[in-house]
């Protein structure tokens, strides 16, 4: 059995020859050590981002060329360690065995060394050439820590090169030193493990002499995933079983705990690498700290925090709904939407509805990109740069907690009133499949400003004022019910709230820009096929007719259960493209803007709180599906409808009692 | 004895243990009648078996404690039910509260023998999911606890990772982050409801409350 030739971790070189590049560079490390600015620089504008093979996991995708050479660079997400905690640990290990870059780029956040070793150990012994990037070298400065960049590289033996990826700085030096380490054999530190550790490493040794260390290691650690995608089966059940004696023997006879054990040979190593790299001072008494105690205070925290959301929520609702208006009033409907009409008059209904709804496709899409996506990822990055994110999180969690979510998901769920789209974009850092799939049950829920253009058109001017808020009132105990519910009976693991706290740092306007930016350009990427789609779809089928017979298909519904008026079905049809649309068709079809004259109050609030639960936009259902997948989208969706029909149902019952 | 009778003597006797653990003393009758959920006179007259069984001893106002024949058998249920709880919740992949339901039905069937195989086949482990230690010695039932829950530490305070009872994933993470047994933190903040943060490995944690609840740290004495 042993003698089975190995095929281990070899396979990657041979089939290198097939793609177009001359090398691949994977850029890996901690969350949040700037290793994102560091990639979005170099790369530019070119970035493909797309999802690993079969999971949910982005990797971001980029060409550079430098010195005559065509080189593939892959941002992998952001990891702690090797491990099997999260997904991404697993895609990043699966990648790095699979695809076997020709070089690593390791960034280290300067501020945190000890604790970014942990994973560049582990990196090592992978024994793939590798970069280490010292980043932040500026901020660790600020704190107190002097790095010696020559003699890390020294003891990890491979190039290590200070940075500043915020300014630019070391980043094209990074680069080239990774070029010439092309083909190179790099004699990488070896982790000396810990007595037990070593003795056991040297029994499978014998045994299975061909296997490399890494893969003993992941054996020891059951890391099953690991071996298997290196080994072949029958080799890696014999290596599996046999560490399995090893691990069971170790803890039974001498009490220990081999992942224990490991992790506190790898903390020992890079606590000692510190200790010889790293020069302490004590930093000038500054501002930081104060400040960092009073953000997460009991009660002024709380305050700080309320305002900084209220501010935010303000200025997504404000700036942001000022320039929607503008885009669509001043630039779309004059410039392209009525010379487009124009100019389509003559043509064939069908052909004419196809040019000029998709055409309000990609206005609905620039209407809810430029000015909520980039007004919210503004401050969104603002947020997360300055380190407040963070600390937002750590005082909120107790509260979402009730609803079956962390403390990071507050910022998505008060800025999903601006605009849902962005929120459920930044659901993607949640974490667990399980606090993605509740929050974003919750963000399609909440009334975005669109739906607020409804409520207040509608209800806050024919109804009045407090029946308008009580729409709100009635949202938010909707979605607390919701996420009560979801939190108590959703499957899939509670994980435990555990966060890294960065440290505060003054936001850089550059890298705000930056990500702003990229961002409204993934929301492009995401949703224009859809809203184009979408909206073509609904012209023809406005075109042939199909839109009537669907308001007679659902009259019995609509008109018979609900008590809508029947035109009302078709409302909100068109809201569903971009939700205050409902409004703009209700009034092309009631043949006059004062609702009052063809609607009662009641049907008005019923109309109203309907537009605001049923089926997201299309730009909200486009990224629903980037996030969780089809199958959910679908749920989603589906629940929204019969939740709408029930509150629905429940309104024309109850109403008339209160309006 | 009569054999219906076992299971509540068993119950009882794990009780008394319990409580008398916690209040570093007697166990009172009040208290009793509150866990096991019953009226104050069924705990008096069964209190008053166990007496005559010479499992445990009762002075009016002070409270009961365990006979030597008492402790050996509370403890040894005890065990059954610590053992029993972590097979269900590591091996079988029970949820804590079902766990904790079904171990106390079952402590009372099974046999020694079978506990002491499932014991081994566990890899001996000298804590129970939640934290509490299989072994206790019976010559010191009231041996303090020298570990203290993080969500219990002062802000600013400091000390060695004792151990942590969390599931695999969790335990993961925490390492990788870099809070596993025998590494040094400190509390860096602490709400009064909520989070708790920590310094591990020199950079900054925020641990939820359910979490922070489930790992245990060996403090360090205030005078450094």
């Amino acid at each position: 059995m042993i003698g089975i030739s190995s095929s281990c971790c070899t396979s990657g070189s041979e089939n290198k020859s097939k793609t177009p590049y001359d090398l691949t560079i994977a850029f890996i490390g901690n969350p949040s050590v700037g290793k994102s600015v560091f990639f979005s620089r170099l790369t530019g504008v070119g970035v493909e981002v797309s999802n690993y093979p079969g999971t949910t996991v982005a990797l971001k995708r980029g060409i550079v060329k430098a010195r005559g050479k065509t080189i593939e660079v892959i941002d992998l997400p952001g990891i702690y360690s090797l491990g099997v905690a999260n997904e991404d640990e697993k895609v990043t290990k699966r990648f790095l065995i699979e695809d076997r870059p020709d070089i690593i780029v390791n960034v280290l956040d300067a501020s945190r060394l000890e604790r970014n070793l942990y994973l560049t150990l582990q990196l090592l012994e992978l024994d793939i050439p590798m970069v280490v990037a010292l980043n932040q070298v500026d901020l660790a400065a600020d704190l107190g820590f002097l790095v010696d960049a020559d003699e890390l590289s020294e003891l990890l033996g491979l190039p290590v090169v200070p940075t500043v990826a915020t300014w630019g700085i070391g980043l094209d030096e990074v680069m080239l030193v990774a070029l010439a380490e092309q083909g190179k054999t790099q004699e990488h530190h070896r982790v000396r493990y810990s007595q037990w550790i070593r003795q056991a490493l040297s029994s499978l040794d014998y045994a299975f002499p061909k296997i490399p260390p890494s893969v003993k290691i992941a054996a020891l650690l059951n890391d099953a995933e690991f071996v298997e995608l290196c080994c072949m089966p029958p080799e890696a059940n014999a290596l599996l079983s046999s560490a399995r004696r090893l691990r069971q023997n170790l803890e039974m006879e001498h009490g220990i705990s081999v992942p224990d054990t490991v992790a506190r040979d790898l903390y020992g190593e890079a606590g000692y690498i510190v200790d010889s790299v790293v020069s302490r001072f004590e930093p000038k008494k500054n501002l930081r700290e104060r400040i960092d105690a009073i953000l997460t205070s009991p009660n002024f925290g709380i305050a700080v925090l309320v305002s900084a959301l209220l501010l935010t929520f303000l200025l997504v609702f404000r700036v942001g709904g000022f320039l929607e208006t503008w885009i669509v009033n001043e630039v779309f409907e004059p410039y392209v939407i009525l010379p487009a009409e124009a100019a389509t008059s003559d043509m064939p209904p069908v052909l004419r509805n196809l040019i000029i709804y998709s055409l309000r496709g990609v206005e609905a899409g620039f209407a809810i990109a430029i000015p909520y996506i980039a007004v919210f990822y503004a401050i969104l990055s603002i947020f997360e740069d300055s380190g407040y994110l963070t600390r937002a999180a750590f005082l909120l969690d107790n509260l979402t907690h009730k609803l079956g979510l962390h403390g990071r998901a507050v910022i998505p769920l008060v800025l999903g009133f601006g605009c849902n789209v962005p929120a459920i974009m930044a659901v993607h850092a949640l974490g667990t499949r399980r606090e993605k799939r509740i929050a974003s049950v919750l963000i399609s829920l909440i009334p975005c400003s669109a739906r607020t253009v409804i409520i207040l058109g509608l209800v806050g001017t024919f109804v009045g004022f407090w029946p308008a808020v009580s729409i709100y009132v009635l949202e938010v105990i909707i979605i607390v019910g919701v996420g009560w519910i979801l939190g108590k009976s959703l499957p899939g693991q509670r994980s435990g709230f555990i966060m890294e706290m960065t440290p505060l740092r003054k936001p850089e306007l550059k890298s705000t820009i930056r990500k702003t930016w990229m961002k409204s350009r993934e929301f492009f990427y995401i949703a224009f096929p859809l809203l184009l789609v979408g909206s073509a779809f609904l012209g023809v089928a406005d075109a042939l007719g199909l839109l009537s017979i669907f308001q007679d298909f659902v009259e019995p519904i609509s008109v018979g259960l609900l008590g809508l008026p029947s035109f009302a079905a078709t409302a909100l049809v068109f809201g569903i493209l971009r939700k205050e649309m409902a409004l703009q068709i209700l009034a092309v079809l009631a043949g006059t803007a004062n609702f009052a004259a063809v609607m009662t109050p009641v049907q008005m609030y019923e109309f109203a709180v309907i537009t605001t639960i049923y089926i997201p936009c299309v730009a909200t259902i486009a990224v629903l599906k980037h996030e969780l997948g089809t199958k959910d989208t679908a749920l989603i969706v589906t629940f929204t409808i019969f939740l709408a029909l029930g509150v629905g149902i429940l309104i024309r019952v109850f109403g008339p009692s209160f309006l | 004895m009569i054999l219906m009778h076992i299971d509540r003597f068993e119950e009882y006797l794990e009780t008394i243990l319990y409580l008398i653990r916690k209040n570093q003393g007697p166990a009172k009758t009040k208290q009793i009648s509150e866990e096991l959920n019953v009226s104050p006179p069924s705990v008096t007259e069964m209190i008053k078996k166990l007496y005559s069984s010479g499992l445990v001893e009762y002075t009016p106002y002070q409270g009961v404690e365990l006979t030597e024949k008492g402790t050996d058998q509370a403890i040894r249920i005890k065990r059954k039910h610590q053992v029993l709880e972590t097979f269900l919740v590591d091996v079988l992949d029970f949820d804590r509260k079902e766990a904790h339901k079904e171990a106390c039905e079952l402590e009372h069937a099974v046999s020694d023998a079978v506990l002491e195989r499932i014991y081994e086949f566990l890899g001996s482990p000298e804590y129970c999911p939640d934290g509490n230690p299989i072994n206790i010695d019976k010559n010191n039932i009231r041996r303090e606890e020298k570990f203290i829950p993080l969500d219990e530490m002062e802000e600013g305070s400091s000390g060695k990772v004792a151990r942590v009872t969390l599931p695999r994933e969790t335990k993961e993470r925490l390492i990788s982050l870099g809070i596993l047994t025998g590494e040094d933190i400190e509390v860096r903040r602490k709400q009064k409801q909520g989070c708790i943060s920590v310094i591990a490995v020199g950079s900054e944690i925020a641990l939820g409350r359910d979490v922070a609840k489930k790992i245990f740290i060996a403090p360090k004495s205030k005078s450094v």
